[in-house]
C-alpha cells in the first residue's frame, strides 16, 4: 500500500510539475496543475501516515490534514522535510519520562499518619460523629466508642465537638478530654509534691524522670494546646535536665529531650541531645530518623539524603516508604504509582 | 451560681435548722441543693422562699450520702416550717438476712411493670397512664411487710429467680455479679423513696427543682395524695445524669474484644440511663406545670417526655433595687479586674478562665483575675486551678477570694467572665448587669440569649458582653481584651446589660409568674389526704 501510494503520489506530483512547465499560462493549465497537485499531497499524506511512529497516529483527521497541508503548500520541499522528520522521529523518539523540573512542597515529617480515627472504629464512627443530623443519641454512642482511644487519634475530633449545637455533645467532648487531662495533671502534681519531700539525689533523679515524661504525655496526646503547651514543654526540659543534672547517662532522657528540641524547633538544643543521647550508647539507627529531621531544620538536605540511605527500609512504618522513596531517588512519590526506577546503593 | 449572696450558717446554730411541722403549703423536694450545697439552684430556691413570706413551705432533702454533705450552707427562712433529711446510698451493706420465699404474683406485676417501662413511649400518654396504674398498685405493696417489701426484694427466692431470668434474657454483659450489684443498687434508693413518700407530711402542693429521685418522689406524691406537682427544672436533669454515666469509670464493661461493638454502649451504663429516663418521664408526666428557665430547655424537656401543653418558661429574676445602687459606688475609670464569681468546680471550667489570663496579661499587664467562690466542692480541681496558676505564672495575676459579698464585690470589677462548660440561666450575670458590670460568656444555655438578647426587641438594645465557645482560652481572652481596653464599647454593653435586666429579668416578673403557679395549685381542689389515707395511691391520670 505504502508503495502504490508513494508512486501514484510521485506520477501525480510529476505529471503536475510537467504541466506546469510545458502547458503554457493559461488558466485552465493552473487549475490542472492544481488537481494534479492536490492529489498526489493526498497520496504522499495517505503514504506517510502509514509509516508514521505510532504515537503519532492519533488524531488520524489531524495527521492526515497536517501532513496534507504540508505536502501541498511546500511542493516538493514538503515531501523532503516530511520524510527528515520522519527519520527523525523513528530514530530520536520524544523523551516521555516526565519533566525533569516541577515544583515540589517540602516535605514534612509526618511519622505517624495524624488522619483522625487511626486506633478506632473506622468510617463508621467519625461519620457520626461529624454529622450534626445523625440522631443524637447514635453521636453519644459514637463519642463514648472513642473515649478509650488516646487523644493523640480522636483529640481532634474531640476539639472539633467542643463547638457541637448539641448540648450533650459538647458536655461529653470536652468531660473526656478534660478526664485524660486531669489524670496526667494530677500525677504531676503528686510527683511534685513528693519532689519536695525528697533529698536522695537518685530518688530525686526518678522522679523528675517521671515529671517529664508526664508532660512529654500531654503533649504526645495533644491534651496542651496554645500558652500551656508552651509551658508544657519548658517544664519537661526543665525537668529532664534536673534529672540529668544529677546522672547524665541516661541516653534515655537525653532522647526525650531531642524530640522536645525539635518539636520546638530548637536545632541546637537537638544537636546537642543527639550527640549526648549517642554518646551515653543511644543507638544511632534509632536516632537516624531525628538526625534527619535536624538535618532538615538545618536546611542541609544533602545530609537528609545521606541518613535516608543509611536508613533501614521499613515499610511497617505507614509514612516512611514514601519518605524513603523522596529522600533517596529525589523525585516525587506517587501514592498509586509503583516506584520504577532502581533502587539506590543501600 | 451566686455563692456570695448568703451567709454560712455557724454549727452552734444546728439547732435551728430543727424544723417540724404536721402540714406544710408548699413541700419542696430537694435533691442535692438547698439548704447544704451552694450554687445556682440552691440560691434560687432560697429567693423563692423569702419571696413568698405567706407561704409556709416544707423542705425534703435527698442527699446521697450523709458524709457528702457539711453543715447547711443557707439560713433558714422562717418561713420554712419543716425540713427533713433523706440519704438514699446509705446503708447498703448487709442488713439482716430474712430468707423467704417471695410472692409469684407480685413478682408477676413487677415484670410487667418492667415491659411497661422498657415500651415507654415518651409520645403516647396512654402508656403513661398504664404505668401509673401498674405502679400505683405496686407501691402498696412495698411498705414494710408488703409482698414486695425490700427484704423481699433483697433476699427473697422469687427475687433470685427473676434476676437471674431478667440477666439470661436482656444483659449483653458477660459479668452476672456485675449485674447482681447493678440491680440492687440501682433499685435500692426506690425502696427508700416509697418509705419517704409514705411519711412525708401532707403539704397542699408539691414543688420538685428536678426529676431524678427528688422528681420521682413527686410523683409518687401525686399519686398518692392528689395534690399538685410543680417541677421547675434549671438545668436538665437526665441529661446531666446521662453526661456523668457516659464518662464514669465505676461502670463496668466486661465485654471481651470480640464481644465489643465500637458504637454500641456497655449495657450497664446503658441500664443506668434508662433508669434515669424513665424517671425523668415519669416526673414530667405526673407534673401538672413543668418550668424551664428559658426555651432551648423546655424544647428539651419536651423530647424527653414532658406534655408540651403543661410547659412554660419562667426566667430567673433579680433583686433590682438592690444591686443597681451598686452602680454609684463605681469609679468612672474601668476596674481591669475580670471576676469568675462561682465555685471552683470543673463544669465552671475555671482551668480555660486561667489559661485566658495567661494571654490578657501579655496584651494588658495591668489585668487580674478574681476567682470568687468557694473551693471546697472539689479540692482536687481546685488545686488543679491553683497549680495552673502558678505554672503560668500568675500567681500575683490570678487571686483566688473564696466567699465573696457580692455587693462589695461587684463595684471593683470591670467584666464577669463566665468560662462554664454547662449553664441554665446564671444569675451572676443578670447580677452582673444589673450592678453595672458586662459579661463574658461561654456559649451554653441561656448566655446568648443573656447577652445579645432574645426577641428583635430585646436585641435591639445591644450586647451586654461578648459570647465566645467553650475550651476556648485564646477566644475568651480577646473578647474581655475588646471590651476593657475600648471604654465605648465597654460602656455601650454596661448600657444594654442594664437595659435588658431591667426589662426582662426582675424578681418581680419572675415572683408573678410563681404566684400564679402557686396559687393554681393551693386552690386546686384534691383530696388532702392525711393520716392513714394518705397511703392509699390512686393513679393521676383518668382511665
Amino acid at each position: 500500500m505504502l508503495l502504490k501510494f508513494s508512486l501514484a503520489g510521485l506520477s501525480f506530483e510529476v505529471a503536475s510539475i510537467a504541466l506546469l512547465l510545458n502547458g503554457g499560462n493559461g488558466l485552465a493549465v493552473l487549475g490542472g496543475y492544481l488537481l494534479l497537485h492536490m492529489a498526489s499531497s493526498a497520496l504522499f499524506a495517505l503514504a506517510i501516515a502509514l509509516v508514521a511512529p505510532q504515537r503519532y497516529q492519533r488524531p488520524r483527521a489531524g495527521l492526515l490534514g497536517y501532513l496534507f497541508c504540508f505536502n501541498f503548500f511546500i511542493p516538493v520541499g514538503g515531501a523532503l522535510c516530511m520524510l527528515s522528520a520522519l527519520l527523525v522521529a523513528m530514530f530520536w523518539p520524544k523523551d516521555q519520562t516526565e519533566d525533569y523540573f516541577d515544583t515540589a512542597q517540602a516535605p514534612a515529617f509526618v511519622t505517624v499518619r495524624r488522619r483522625e480515627g487511626s486506633g478506632f472504629s473506622g468510617n463508621r464512627v467519625r461519620a457520626q460523629l461529624g454529622n450534626v443530623a445523625t440522631p443524637l443519641d447514635k453521636r453519644l454512642n459514637a463519642l463514648v466508642a472513642i473515649q478509650s482511644t488516646p487523644t493523640r487519634a480522636s483529640g481532634a475530633s474531640l476539639r472539633n465537638l467542643l463547638a457541637d449545637p448539641a448540648d450533650d455533645v459538647r458536655l461529653l467532648a470536652y468531660g473526656i478530654l478534660d478526664s485524660k487531662e486531669k489524670k496526667i495533671t494530677q500525677r504531676i502534681v503528686d510527683i511534685r509534691h513528693h519532689l519536695k519531700t525528697v533529698s536522695d539525689p537518685e530518688t530525686l533523679a526518678v522522679l523528675h524522670q517521671q515529671v517529664a515524661e508526664l508532660y512529654q504525655e500531654l503533649i504526645y496526646q495533644n491534651l496542651v494546646q496554645g500558652d500551656l503547651l508552651q509551658y508544657a514543654c519548658t517544664q519537661m526540659r526543665e525537668h529532664a535536665r534536673a534529672a540529668l543534672a544529677i546522672d547524665e547517662g541516661q541516653p534515655g532522657l537525653w532522647f526525650m529531650l531531642v524530640r522536645l528540641e525539635l518539636m520546638s524547633g530548637n536545632a541546637p538544643g537537638a544537636a546537642e541531645a543527639l550527640r549526648q543521647a549517642h554518646e551515653h550508647g543511644f543507638s544511632r539507627v534509632r536516632l537516624l530518623p531525628y538526625l534527619a529531621e535536624l538535618s532538615f531544620l538545618e536546611h542541609d538536605y544533602d545530609q537528609v539524603r545521606k541518613l535516608f540511605i543509611e536508613m533501614q527500609y521499613d515499610p511497617s512504618v505507614s509514612s516512611q516508604p514514601q519518605l524513603h522513596r523522596y529522600w533517596r531517588h529525589g523525585r516525587r512519590t506517587i501514592a498509586n504509582r509503583s516506584d520504577s526506577l532502581p533502587r539506590a546503593r543501600s | 451560681m451566686s455563692p456570695v449572696t448568703f451567709s454560712s450558717p455557724a454549727p452552734a446554730d444546728a439547732d435551728r435548722y430543727q424544723r417540724r411541722a404536721d402540714s406544710c403549703d408548699v413541700m419542696l423536694l430537694l435533691e442535692g441543693t438547698f439548704p447544704y450545697v451552694s450554687g445556682g439552684v440552691s440560691s434560687w430556691v432560697n429567693q423563692i422562699i423569702r419571696g413568698f413570706p405567706h407561704l409556709r413551705f416544707g423542705l425534703c432533702f435527698i442527699g446521697s450520702r450523709r458524709q457528702d454533705y457539711g453543715a447547711p450552707k443557707y439560713a433558714l427562712p422562717d418561713n420554712v416550717v419543716h425540713l427533713e433529711t433523706h440519704y438514699i446510698h446509705e446503708n447498703l451493706s448487709a442488713t439482716q438476712v430474712v430468707r423467704s420465699r417471695g410472692d409469684a404474683q407480685a413478682f408477676a406485676m413487677m415484670d410487667q411493670l418492667h415491659g411497661m417501662l422498657r415500651a415507654y413511649d415518651r409520645s403516647d400518654s396512654t402508656s403513661h397512664s398504664a404505668l401509673a396504674a401498674q405502679l400505683a398498685e405496686l407501691i402498696p405493696m412495698m411498705a414494710d411487710g408488703g409482698k414486695l417489701d425490700q427484704d423481699a426484694f433483697l433476699f427473697s427466692k422469687q427475687s433470685w429467680d427473676y434476676l437471674t431470668a431478667q440477666y439470661r434474657t436482656f444483659c449483653t454483659d458477660p459479668s452476672f455479679v456485675d449485674y447482681f450489684w447493678t440491680v440492687r443498687i440501682m433499685h435500692q434508693p426506690v425502696w427508700t423513696l416509697a418509705r419517704v413518700a409514705r411519711q412525708l407530711i401532707p403539704a397542699r402542693c408539691y414543688h420538685t427543682v428536678s426529676t431524678g429521685y427528688a422528681g420521682f418522689l413527686g410523683s409518687l406524691m401525686k399519686m398518692q395524695t392528689g395534690r399538685p406537682l410543680i417541677l421547675s427544672e434549671h438545668g436538665i436533669y437526665t441529661k446531666e445524669r446521662k453526661i456523668d454515666l457516659f464518662q464514669s469509670e465505676w461502670i463496668r464493661d466486661n465485654r471481651n474484644v470480640f464481644e465489643k461493638d465500637a458504637s454500641q454502649i456497655p449495657y450497664f451504663r446503658e441500664m443506668w440511663i434508662r433508669f434515669f429516663e424513665a424517671l425523668g418521664r415519669m416526673c414530667y408526666q405526673a407534673s401538672n406545670q413543668i418550668v424551664a428557665l428559658y426555651e432551648t430547655n423546655r424544647l428539651r424537656q419536651v423530647i424527653d417526655g414532658a406534655p408540651p401543653e403543661r410547659t412554660r418558661n419562667i426566667p430567673n429574676g433579680i433583686d433590682l433595687p438592690r444591686l443597681s445602687a451598686l452602680r454609684a459606688q463605681r469609679s468612672e475609670k474601668i476596674p481591669p479586674v475580670l471576676c469568675l464569681l462561682g465555685r471552683v468546680v470543673p463544669i465552671k471550667d475555671v482551668k480555660t478562665f486561667i489559661r485566658a489570663m495567661r494571654t490578657v496579661v501579655n496584651q494588658y499587664p495591668e489585668a487580674e483575675a478574681w476567682i470568687a467562690g468557694p473551693e471546697d466542692e472539689d479540692p482536687s480541681y481546685a488545686a488543679e486551678c491553683h497549680a495552673i496558676a502558678e505554672g503560668l505564672g500568675l500567681l500575683d495575676k490570678v487571686k483566688f477570694l473564696g466567699y465573696q459579698k457580692i455587693d462589695e464585690l461587684m463595684p471593683k470589677i470591670g467584666l464577669v467572665v463566665l468560662s462554664s462548660i454547662s449553664e441554665a440561666l446564671p444569675l451572676v450575670l443578670l447580677e452582673g448587669f444589673a450592678a453595672g458590670v458586662p459579661g463574658v460568656a461561654t456559649d451554653v444555655g441561656s448566655c446568648r440569649q443573656l447577652i445579645y438578647g432574645l426577641s428583635e426587641e430585646d436585641q435591639a438594645l445591644g450586647a451586654a458582653g461578648d459570647v465566645v465557645g467553650i475550651a476556648e482560652p485564646q477566644a475568651l481572652a480577646q473578647a474581655a481584651l475588646k471590651l476593657l481596653t475600648d471604654p465605648q464599647r465597654w460602656y455601650a454593653a454596661q448600657a444594654a446589660g442594664i437595659a435588658r435586666v431591667e426589662r426582662y429579668y426582675t424578681q418581680e416578673m419572675m415572683f408573678g409568674a410563681y404566684r400564679e403557679l402557686y396559687d393554681n395549685a393551693l386552690a386546686e381542689q384534691g383530696a388532702a389526704a392525711t393520716g392513714a389515707a394518705a397511703t392509699a395511691l390512686r393513679c393521676p391520670v383518668q382511665h
